[in-house]
C-alpha cells in the first residue's frame, strides 16, 4: 500500500514537520527538527504537473501536447502553481 | 461535451483556434450575405430590410473589425486588471472563435421571415389602433424568434468570457469588471466604425 506523506496536522491543520529519520540499513535514527521541502506540500496533481514540466525540459508546448491541452491553459496551470509555491514558502518561512 | 460548447479554449488556442476561426468568419459571411444580416458590433447583429443585400465582402470586413475591436479591447482592459503574459494570438484566436454561434443567426431569417415580421410590424404601429394589432399578429412571431437568438447570444457571451479567462488568466472580480469593459468598449467602437464606414 502507497502511504501518503502527510503534510499539516490533521488536529489544527498547521505545516507538519519531520521529527525523526531513520537509516533502515543500520538502524541509526537522528532527531531534530527538519522542514519539509516545499513541494511536498503541494497537492498530488500539482507535484505531477512539476514532474511532468521537469521531464519536458521546462518546454509549454510540450506539456500542451503531452495534456492535451492548449498552451494558454498550461501556462496558467503554472501560472497557479507559482502562486500557491510563493504562498506556501511564505507560511514556512514566517515559522 | 458541455467543455466543447462552453470552454473549447482549454484545448484550442493560439494559432488552431485562429485558423477554426477564420473557417467560422467565413461561414458567417457566406449565410449573413445569402439570409441578409449585419454583424454591425461586436454583440450586435441586425437583420438587413427585405430586398436589401448583404455584400458578402462586407460581412468579412464587418466581422473582422469586431474581433479586431473584441481582442485590442479586451487585451487593453486585462492589462489594466493587472493580468501578465497575454500572447495576442491566443486572444485573436479564442475571441474569433468564440463567435461560433453568430454563424447561426442569419438562418432565423430564411425566407426573409425577420426581414418580414419587423417590416410589418413598423407597419401595423404607423396604422390606428396599431398597439392592439400589433399584439394580435405579430406576438408568437416575436416569441419564436426570441428564444434561439437569446440562446445564441448567450452562448456566444459564455465563450467570450471563457475565452477571456483562457488567455488572461484573471479571476473573481478583477475578470469580471474588466471583461464588462472591455466589451462595453468593443462594441461601441467597432458600432462607430461599422456605422461610418460600411
Amino acid at each position: 500500500m502507497k502511504k501518503n506523506l502527510p503534510v499539516n496536522c490533521p488536529s489544527c491543520d498547521s505545516n507538519l514537520k519531520v521529527q525523526k529519520l531513520i537509516c533502515e540499513s543500520c538502524n541509526t535514527s537522528i532527531e531534530g527538527s527538519y522542514k519539509l521541502p516545499v513541494f511536498d506540500y503541494l497537492n498530488k496533481d500539482d507535484q505531477t504537473f512539476v514532474f511532468a514540466f521537469v521531464k519536458s525540459s521546462g518546454s509549454l508546448k510540450d506539456m500542451a501536447k503531452q495534456l492535451d491541452l492548449s498552451y494558454p491553459s498550461v501556462r496558467n496551470m503554472l501560472d497557479d502553481l507559482i502562486e500557491r509555491l510563493n504562498k506556501i514558502d511564505n507560511q514556512l518561512n514566517n515559522i | 461535451m458541455k467543455e466543447l460548447l462552453f470552454s473549447p479554449f482549454r484545448r484550442i488556442a493560439g494559432a488552431k483556434a485562429l485558423l477554426a476561426g477564420f473557417g467560422v468568419l467565413l461561414v458567417s459571411a457566406f449565410l449573413a450575405s445569402l439570409f441578409g444580416l449585419r454583424y454591425d458590433g461586436a454583440i450586435d447583429a441586425h437583420f438587413a430590410p427585405s430586398g436589401q443585400k448583404v455584400p458578402f465582402l462586407t460581412s468579412v470586413v464587418e466581422q473582422f473589425v469586431n474581433i479586431i475591436c473584441i481582442s485590442l479591447f479586451f487585451y487593453i482592459s486585462a492589462l489594466f486588471a493587472g493580468a501578465k503574459k497575454i500572447r495576442p494570438i491566443d486572444m485573436m484566436g479564442t475571441i474569433s472563435l468564440a463567435r461560433f454561434p453568430y454563424m447561426f443567426l442569419p438562418l432565423l431569417n430564411v425566407g426573409g421571415f425577420v426581414s418580414g415580421l419587423t417590416e410589418s410590424m413598423l407597419n401595423i404601429s404607423n396604422e390606428e389602433d396599431g398597439l392592439a394589432a400589433l399584439q394580435d399578429l405579430n406576438i408568437i412571431g416575436l416569441l419564436v424568434l426570441s428564444i434561439p437568438l437569446i440562446a445564441l447570444v448567450v452562448w456566444a457571451i459564455a465563450l467570450y468570457v471563457n475565452a477571456y479567462r483562457v488567455s488572461t488568466n484573471l479571476k473573481g472580480s478583477k475578470m469580471v469588471v474588466s471583461f464588462i469593459l472591455g466589451l462595453l468598449t468593443a462594441e461601441i467602437v467597432s458600432l462607430l466604425i461599422i456605422r461610418s464606414f460600411l
